[in-house]
């Protein structure tokens, strides 16, 4: 909303803020390889992860607060994933599923595959495994969820504008000035 | 025969009292109603969100929200914390002003049609003597918020969710608005209060046997029931935002608070449609067709109840609006979406023909007896 | 469209469905509170026993991603004979599974030769950053402790030798201890008459029911009723059951009724082991072909009433020998006492010096301890842990060894 990040608020709202977000992720999954079936398996009835209000398959970008990269990313395909993580409106989660998203996982050593998707976006959970359970997720969820209890949304938002990862190419790089 | 059929004579045009008409002032009256209309309107779409999250898992054996508040029930209101949040994200070839103001102009008419509403004996903000007219009228509004966010999105989705919003809310908006006007015509009256009161005396021709319009409207309730989930684009006639076609259609690119706009314009609309169908159809605030509130005294006095038979009917409509709103998210679960083909087809080949077929027996009739 | 079905009757049938389920019970898992059973093979995360670990690297080489991290340096053991030759030999530093790469395939774990890496069912490791997911070989001992123990052994399946041996061993050693009681009981056979009221328990013993037998006489009767060989076999059984039970109480019946002459509860029956469990009843289940916990829980509850008899007994005894003055009841009482020590004196023995058993050096050389290792087996431990902890005591020992040299010297 633009005021939120730039005023520290008090803590009794603070707390009620974070709740509403720790309450209400909508879920955008990017199911790349094999654990999108795991992160399905998440949504369904057996593991049904509406129960933490991450309500799944948030219809576009523009609605989701979280992003569920599941998956092998080809370097063909991260241009795309970046494109839509910029596309979501912030605040904005990430949770990297899987070995392959992580770090590439089995394929650390191929061509064609990005060494994990930290590589182009700022991720808040990994979530190991290959595939990882689906209680995995839930659990990555749960840590995600806490992380964002406890969080101050202007801290995070100051911190991405720093962050030469979100911003490309053409960000100031926050690092100059502490290396020099 | 004649007493089978309902005279308004006995409902005194545009004078039944609002239990908010309280003091001779002109201040307290309207706060009053202003509290009443924004309360119903921001708490009860939340309900029935709630019960459609609930609903929705039991029918597809899964819990639904659970750990937001006791029994998930603060889900909703997590999700419009954290919505006043969200980053307001506008297109840079975005129409700028018409983006903006798209989602209120859906959101505004949603929330003014509660002020003809009846929940209740004298539980309404103004009864007006052309309340259908205002309702039916008002309701048309909102498409013209859907046309603008689409229009003015600069997005191809967006646009295609607008242009395919605007064809199925004309399509439907001509079959539901037949079926109201033949309720009038048997009410005789277009008052939203008047209706519910003349549902109170039609009787069964030639006995003495009291029935509500759903009875001899059945067909008319049918029609106006898929008409008004078409008219919100509820699943499965959700073809403006179907997401496997056109990512969200004209919501597209909402996000934040005007997206939560739209999604409350839709949720209200699930509750003021099912009043509608209450009032025009399931006799408003009686508890059975005959059986008047307890404290109601006796013919036609569906206004004095005291404030036991109040609160009861107040009771005895939400009960009914959710009972509809249950309808309409069980008929979600069991249907896949439609096509645009034939959404088109059903309304135009199906409802049309048919609500006019209704329009005419039920006129025929009430000249007839 | 063919069918004759009115127009609508499908759209009433889907309602239907789904109203149905709606009063079903939801098939969720509610996951934090509520876990599901996990497959005692569950690949969640793999665990190191390092106590187990040799260095010979045969893991980190096989491993598809190479993300297993293996440091070690060389030291030499002295002889462990005088006048032997000093050997070399590797010890672990470091143990690091990188589980952002890692795969899952077991190939780790299927390789290695000496039972140092699990598969287990963990899977909660989620981390915030990256390298929370390179864990170190205290994590990995961690999550060792969550390995479940393996599947019982297939009926007739040979039990590894070592196992089989230790248990023998334990039988032996327990007959042995018993026959010595039942000698110094039957020396002074004072407190029997109180007793006396207790003799069915010490029937039951000779009527242990043995798995696998059956009622032949049953079994012929069904399968000549041309019931399945199966459902014959397993109601032949219970009839044997059923019958040896009969038999068991009418003895114990008889028994009973010649009190006096029956033989006083042999002392060796209340021992007391360390994990208070009754040791008999324990064998007996384990013998039955019970899963372990069971078994030890119901030890437990058998060595419970079997104290209470005890102390029942003993508190009758007491009163006609306060009567006497005869000193000879609480001799037998006391008769127990020395049994019940000895098994917590010889588990705790190198208890005193720990301060400065730290300060030794011993690499592990892979050596047990077959005392505390046969004695484990006897307890109805799994070969792993047992393995573990013999070694671990086996290690100590020589602690104690070296800081005794040293103390001598």
């Amino acid at each position: 909303m633009g005021l939120m990040d730039q005023v520290e608020l008090p803590q009794p709202v603070k707390y009620v803020f974070n709740w509403g977000r720790k309450y209400s992720l909508w879920c955008f999954n990017f199911g790349l390889a094999c654990c999108a079936i795991e992160f399905i398996a998440a949504s369904t009835s057996r593991h049904d992860f509406i129960r933490h209000g991450v309500i799944p398959f948030a219809h576009g970008p523009r609605q989701a607060d979280l992003l569920v990269v599941s998956g092998t990313l080809t370097d063909k395909m991260a241009p795309a994933v970046k494109r839509l993580y910029e596309e979501m409106a912030e605040p904005k989660y990430v949770i990297s599923f899987g070995s392959c998203a992580n770090c590439g996982g089995p394929y650390w050593d191929s061509y064609s595959v990005t060494k994990g998707v930290d590589q182009i976006i700022p991720v808040d959970v990994y979530v190991p495994g290959c595939p990882p359970r689906p209680e995995a997720l839930l659990d990555g969820i749960i840590a995600l969820q806490h992380r964002i209890q406890n969080e101050s949304l202007k801290d995070r938002i100051a911190g991405r504008r720093l962050d030469p990862v979100t911003l490309g190419a053409d960000a100031p790089l926050a690092l100059e000035g502490s290396s020099s | 025969m004649n007493s089978a059929l309902v005279s308004p004579a006995n409902h005194a045009v545009a004078q039944s009292a609002s239990v908010m008409d309280v003091g001779d002032g002109f201040l307290l009256p309207v706060l009053l109603k202003i509290a009443f209309v924004l309360g119903l309107f921001f708490v009860v779409p939340l309900v029935g969100g709630y019960m459609e999250h609930k609903v929705m898992g039991r029918m597809q054996h899964r819990r639904g929200p659970v750990e937001a508040g006791p029994f998930g029930s603060l889900q909703l209101v997590a999700d419009g914390i954290k919505f006043i949040q969200k980053e307001d994200t506008i297109p840079r070839a975005a129409d700028k002003w018409v983006f903006a103001a798209a989602p209120g102009v859906a959101l505004v008419p949603a929330m003014l049609i509660f002020l003809v509403l009846p929940f209740g004996p004298g539980v309404f903000a103004v009864d007006l003597e052309l309340g259908l007219l205002y309702a039916l009228a008002i309701t048309s509004v909102s498409v013209l918020g859907v046309l603008m966010g689409g229009w003015a999105s600069a997005n191809k989705f967006s646009l295609f969710g607008g242009l395919r919003a605007g064809a199925q809310l004309i399509a439907y908006e001509l079959p539901l608005i037949i079926v109201a006007i033949t309720v009038a015509v048997q009410a005789g009256t277009l008052s939203l209060v008047g209706i519910v009161e003349a549902q109170s005396t039609f009787m069964l021709a030639g006995t003495d046997i009291n029935l509500w319009y759903v009875f001899p409207q059945f067909v008319g309730f049918g029609i106006f029931f898929v008409a008004a989930m078409a008219e919100l684009s509820r699943p499965p006639f959700d073809m403006p935002i179907g997401d496997s076609e056109l990512v969200f259609g004209y919501m597209t690119e909402y996000s934040g608070i005007k997206f939560a706009m739209f999604l409350l314009t839709e949720y209200g609309g699930m509750i003021t449609m099912s009043a509608l169908m209450v009032v025009l159809y399931l006799g408003g605030w009686q508890l059975l067709p005959g059986v008047p509130l307890p404290g109601c005294d006796g013919a036609g006095g569906l206004f004095d109840c005291g404030f036991l038979g109040t609160v009861l009917g107040v009771a005895v409509t939400m009960g009914k609006i959710l009972a509809l709103v249950f309808v309409m998210v069980w008929a979600r679960v069991a249907y896949p979406r439609l096509r645009e083909d034939q959404l088109q087809r059903i309304s135009w080949l199906v409802l049309v023909p048919l609500s006019l077929l209704n329009l005419a027996v039920v006129t025929v009739f009430k000249v007839v007896f | 469209m063919a069918t004759t079905a009115l127009p609508g009757t499908g759209l009433l049938k889907g309602l239907g469905v789904t109203i149905k389920h709606l009063f079903k019970r939801p098939s969720t898992l509610m996951y934090p509170h509520e876990r599901s059973d996990l497959a005692p093979r569950t690949r969640g995360v793999i665990a190191l026993m390092d106590e187990n670990c040799t260095v010979c690297m045969l893991c980190s080489r096989e491993c598809p991603d190479w993300f297993i991290y293996i440091e070690s340096h060389k030291e030499t053991v002295p002889p462990a004979k005088e006048g032997g030759r000093a050997r070399t030999r590797n010890v672990l530093d470091r143990f690091a599974i990188d589980f952002s790469l890692c795969m899952y395939c077991g190939i780790c774990v299927e390789v290695c030769p000496f039972d140092a890496l699990w598969w287990s069912p963990e899977f909660e490791y989620s981390e915030y950053s990256m390298d929370g997911l390179l864990h170190e070989m205290d994590k990995l001992r961690e999550w060792a402790d969550t390995v479940p123990a393996p599947p019982p052994l297939e009926e007739g399946a040979l039990m590894p030798a070592e196992v089989a041996d230790a248990i023998a061993k334990a039988e032996k050693d327990r007959e042995l201890e018993a026959a010595k009681q039942e000698e110094a009981v039957q020396a002074k056979a004072a407190p029997e008459e109180a007793a006396g009221p207790k003799q069915g328990k010490a029937a039951t013993k000779d009527f242990e029911v043995k798995a696998g037998e059956i009622d032949q006489e049953t079994f012929d009767k069904l399968i000549a009723e041309g019931k399945s060989e199966r459902i014959a076999r397993s109601k032949a059984k219970a009839a044997y059951v059923k019958k040896e039970k009969a038999r068991m109480r009418a003895e114990a019946e008889a028994a009973e009724a010649a009190a006096p002459a029956a033989p006083a509860p042999k002392p060796a029956e209340i021992h007391v082991e360390a994990g208070q469990i009754d040791q008999e009843t324990f064998d007996k289940l384990i013998a039955e072909g019970k899963p372990e916990r069971m078994a030890r829980a119901k030890a437990k509850a058998a060595y419970v009433k079997k104290e209470k008899a005890r102390l029942r007994a003993e508190a009758e005894a007491a009163e006609p020998a306060a009567a006497t003055g005869s000193t000879e009841a609480t001799e037998a009482a006391t008769a127990t006492e020395p049994a019940a020590v000895d098994a917590p004196a010889e588990a705790a023995e190198p208890a005193e010096p720990a301060k400065k058993l730290s300060d030794m050096h011993v690499e592990g050389t892979g050596e047990i301890d077959q005392e505390v290792f046969d004695k484990l087996i006897a307890e109805g431990k799994s070969e792993r842990i047992a393995r573990s902890k013999a070694k671990a005591a086996w290690i100590k020992k020589r602690k104690q060894q070296m800081l005794d040299e040293e103390g001598g010297a």
